[in-house]
């Protein structure tokens, strides 16, 4: 084939894919501006492994015998377990492959909630938002067995993890601040150094005691911090 | 074959049913027209994917199945394949420079930190240059290793060659070096030949605050270094600066000049040479990404560099004054997650160089590039990334003297395109098999075409111990100096005084170089903290350009030289790589050996050989109260080439540094020694040169840093 077939060749397929992938992204913003909740996120490898993180912390956790669950799900989803995500979603398909595995016998079910921080605005700042949230949302937040606070909820992690308090949720969040909020587990990362960009957790036991849940010795071992009885590791 | 056929239309009708399912979304639209486009384009793929194998990486499904030790190890890189990867399943031997790395070695200079990597040759030039080759073939623009800055071409677009001296990059923001050995044409295209060096910038999430840093040495030379990192609603940036002065190396002392051949001595004047070669140097670099929404994100940058330094001699020729070398470097991209998980993201890069240097001429380069990527999953087992670049070039040139290059029929506006396509294939538990192809376009010469196949084989449970096989070709495109440049001295009288002894003749037509691989490659993780890299390689080169000599008509006893697909060559061997870490120490250590044998004896190639052995150790220790030790050891053994360059003996090269953190973390206090065994270094020459100077060895240094 001649030099100008090639050449053809090339342009004509390239410049489809610069369409193809042109059209997909206006396409696909278009159709998010129509709902917040049920856009998916971009997925970074980060939130992968946070995703397989928290799979591995459920392994190791034992939850008070008298734990709420949501009793509204179906009979085969009954024994399910469930992981709520509060705030903007970070994790995109990340958590598809949970959807297959179990801890012990029980399946696992994903389940976002709507962030304080969304919520107030679009309540328009209202002076009840916290209130009305609450009011909203929070028996179903109770009956979770892990609650990820996502990274835009970082001003409301008082709020929170208060709402939850005594209903055996575990809650896992970002940043060193979360467990010294009244979060039990936090992912952190270091920018720089021998661990940097490596995914590291810290526990603060205290808050996990308060809320009867058990989490086991092995998990705590490889924990970077454990805050005991406000004592540091 | 059959079973690929069948996976192939498996593949196309499950692409078929998804973009089906797009298409009913435009249609209700009304933009019919996207369907035949998309139906075209599946078609493209088709073609694209069937003439090639297909290959598969690590997945969130694995993920699942590590335990909570091994997701505490993941490592990421991106260069190997364009898309994230564990290291232990990159289709390519890879060696990563950390950030860390970057910071204790207490370097001013890539090229100074990249010779401590795997196979890397380097020989230092001036106290601006050096020329760094992955598996030899290096010069001072080694034209044959791909240097990128996150992922964006940041080469010569006359030369080829790497500039890492007028980069508008900070040590500080380098988030990690990637280096790619062996070929990646596959991936990123023409000149991604031996190798390529992707230097990735933090992000501007991870550079937040006020940074300041500075740099002072026993020459009075200066390194200075301000960032400011903050963010407002949906945007994140950084803004950095930075500002060198180096010394020349007749002020530090040791610029002693040496005469490659003592009968062109009074021709080029030699006695009136001295070791110019200061840096005063400013540079800025900004990033800012917005989240556009949840699955929408937008990075724009801005680069600049002014570099003003002290010139040198070239094929004869010293003009005794200054250069100057300007660069603008932007971009805007724009990351996009789709509703069925793929992803992918349209880029801009713009580049424009400004380059007064005399001998070379005044030049300036215009580069624009559009990027595409998508990358999706058209079977559970198969993560498919398609893409390709187009890309605008427009170079003037000028001369400023007779002795300057003469640039055939300049200015020049090149263009050129490229698609490719890589599969990662998940056949089995135990096997996955990786194939990479690319086709370009260039407007000056001819189409060519890259591929990678790897195979991969996973010999424990936990993925950590796996092994290699993989075949690849690449090509080397010769641009516009190689195909138009000469000196016009051949034309000046004789005995007119200096600069007719070298001469260059434009080339006749050249092809593209091509290298074949074949890789085998082995990682295997020993123990919570030792890991084991081993990579061997056959490359087979074919019509590698260099000098042919060409006798004096005349018989005047002139030199000329042209360009010239002279022969192919062998190179063979392999790389070792271990390295322990855990909390308190870090150490590492690698053996290369690189056989190099040319098809004709003398064959010039423009280029060093590689050095045959070379070795590496490198030593970290944390101690207490923020103290840190930091030891850097390279052994290079004689460095063969033609005539031209001559061949610079074994050396040792060994660097220590201590830091000292205070004000809790916040600042940290740098004393260090670099090159130790060595007084000075050098001289070595570039292509063409006939005179070389010594520069620098042993330095000390100090370095103060603050965040605020």
């Amino acid at each position: 084939m001649d030099k100008r077939f090639y050449k053809k060749l090339v342009f004509v397929t390239f410049a489809f894919a610069v369409l193809l992938t042109a059209a997909k992204v206006i396409a696909d913003s278009t159709i998010s501006t129509e709902s917040t909740l049920n856009n998916e996120t971009q997925i970074s490898r980060e939130y992968q492994v946070k995703a397989a993180f928290v799979y591995n912390f459920m392994k190791f956790t034992e939850w008070p015998k008298d734990k709420k669950t949501d009793e509204t799900e179906t009979k085969s989803k009954a024994k399910a377990m469930t992981i709520g995500v509060i705030g903007k979603y970070p994790f995109g398909k990340a958590f598809d492959p949970i959807l297959t595995k179990t801890v012990g016998e029980r399946k696992i079910l994903i389940k976002r909630f709507v962030g304080v921080s969304q919520y107030r605005d679009m309540s328009g700042n209202s002076p009840k938002y916290k209130l009305d949230y609450s009011q909203k949302y929070a028996d179903d937040m109770k009956k979770c067995h892990v609650m990820y606070v996502c990274s835009s909820e970082d001003e409301f992690v008082k709020d929170i993890t208060s709402m939850l308090e005594g209903s055996g949720v575990l809650t896992v969040g970002e940043g060193e601040k979360f467990i010294e909020k009244g979060g039990m587990i936090t992912f952190v990362m270091k920018k720089e150094g021998v661990e940097a960009k490596k995914l590291r957790f810290e526990v603060n036991l205290d808050n996990v005691k308060k809320a009867g849940i058990s989490i086991s010795s092995k998990l705590l071992k490889l924990a970077k911090r454990i805050i005991k009885d406000e004592q540091k590791k | 074959m059959v079973q690929q056929y069948i996976r192939c239309i498996y593949i196309i009708d499950s692409i078929w049913k998804r973009t089906n399912a797009k298409i009913m979304v435009y249609k209700m639209k009304g933009l019919i027209m996207r369907k035949l486009i998309i139906r075209i384009f599946v078609i493209s793929l088709f073609a694209a994917l069937t003439s090639t194998s297909f290959a598969a990486s690590d997945d969130a499904d694995d993920l699942f199945e590590m335990s909570i030790e091994e997701l505490m190890e993941v490592d990421l890189v991106v260069s190997g394949s364009r898309t994230e990867q564990k290291m232990s399943f990159s289709s390519v031997p890879i060696t990563v420079i950390t950030a860390e790395d970057i910071h204790y070695s207490g370097l001013s200079d890539i090229g100074d930190i990249l010779q401590f990597a795997t196979g890397i040759d380097m020989l230092p030039l001036t106290r601006m240059s050096s020329a760094i080759g992955v598996r030899g073939m290096h010069e001072a623009m080694s034209d044959r290793v791909l240097t990128l800055i996150d992922g964006r071409p940041a080469d010569s677009a006359l030369f080829g060659g790497q500039e890492f001296y007028r980069l508008p990059v900070m040590l500080e923001d380098i988030e990690r070096i990637e280096i790619i050995r062996g070929p990646g044409g596959a991936l990123w295209g023409a000149n991604a030949f031996n190798g390529v060096i992707n230097i990735i910038t933090k992000d501007p999430k991870d550079t937040q605050g006020m940074f300041v840093s500075s740099r002072v040495n026993e020459f009075g030379d200066t390194w200075s270094h301000f960032r400011w990192g903050s963010k407002a609603k949906d945007w994140v940036w950084r803004f950095s600066a930075g500002y060198e002065d180096v010394e020349d190396s007749d002020d530090a002392g040791v610029g002693k000049y040496e005469l490659g051949n003592q009968a062109l001595g009074i021709p080029i004047g030699y006695s009136s040479y001295t070791a110019n070669d200061y840096a005063r140097d400013w540079r800025f670099d900004s990033e800012a990404t917005r989240n556009i929404s949840e699955a929408t994100k937008m990075s724009i940058g801005l680069g600049i560099s002014h570099g003003d330094k002290g010139d040198f001699e070239i094929i004869g020729y010293y003009p005794h004054t200054g250069m100057l070398l300007e660069t603008y470097r932007g971009f805007a991209k724009i990351d996009h997650e789709f509703d069925d998980g793929s992803s992918g993201y349209l880029q801009w890069t713009g580049n424009y160089d400004n380059s007064n240097i005399s001998v070379f001429g005044k030049w300036s380069t215009l580069v624009n590039d559009f990027e595409a990527q998508y990358n999706f999953k058209p079977h559970p087992d198969h993560n498919v990334s398609v893409g390709g670049n187009v890309r605008a070039m427009r170079i003037d040139t000028h001369r400023n003297a007779m002795e300057d290059l003469n640039f055939r029929g300049e200015p020049y506006d090149e263009q050129l395109a490229g698609i490719f396509a890589i599969d990662r294939w998940k056949v089995s538990d135990k096997w996955e098999l990786e194939g990479q192809i690319r086709g370009d376009w260039y407007s000056e010469t001819q189409t060519d075409w890259a591929t990678r196949m790897s195979a991969l084989y996973t010999m424990n449970r936990d993925r950590e111990r796996v092994l290699r096989f993989s075949v690849s070709k690449a090509f080397r495109t010769p641009l516009a100096s190689m195909r138009h440049s000469s000196t016009s001295r051949v034309n000046m009288v004789p005995f007119g005084g200096f600069g007719f002894a070298l001469n260059i003749i434009v080339a006749d037509d050249l092809d593209n170089e091509e290298i074949v691989s074949y890789e085998i490659g082995y990682t295997d993780k020993l123990s919570d903290n030792l890991r084991l890299k081993l990579n061997t390689f056959y490359q087979d080169y074919k019509d590698l350009v260099g000098w042919r000599t060409i006798p004096d008509p005349l018989s005047a006893g002139r030199m000329f030289y042209q360009p010239d697909n002279i022969a192919g060559a062998k190179m063979w061997g392999g790389e070792l790589e271990l390295e322990y870490r855990d909390k308190k120490k870090k150490i590492s250590g690698w053996y290369a050996y690189h056989g190099f044998n040319t098809e004709q004896g003398d064959q010039n190639i423009r280029a060093y050989d590689p050095a045959k052995h070379k070795a590496g150790l490198t030593c970290r220790f944390f101690f207490d109260k923020g103290l840190t030790l930091n030891t850097n050891y390279k052994y290079t053994d004689t460095t063969e080439s033609a005539a031209i360059l001559g061949s610079p003996g074994a050396s040792h090269r060994f660097d220590v540094s201590i830091a000292k953190e205070f004000a809790k973390g916040n600042g940290e206090f740098m004393v260090g020694v670099s090159d130790i065994l060595n007084n000075t270094r050098g001289p070595n020459y570039l292509s063409g040169q006939v005179a070389a100077h010594e520069i620098p060895g042993r330095t000390f240094f100090t370095r103060v840093q603050l965040r605020f």
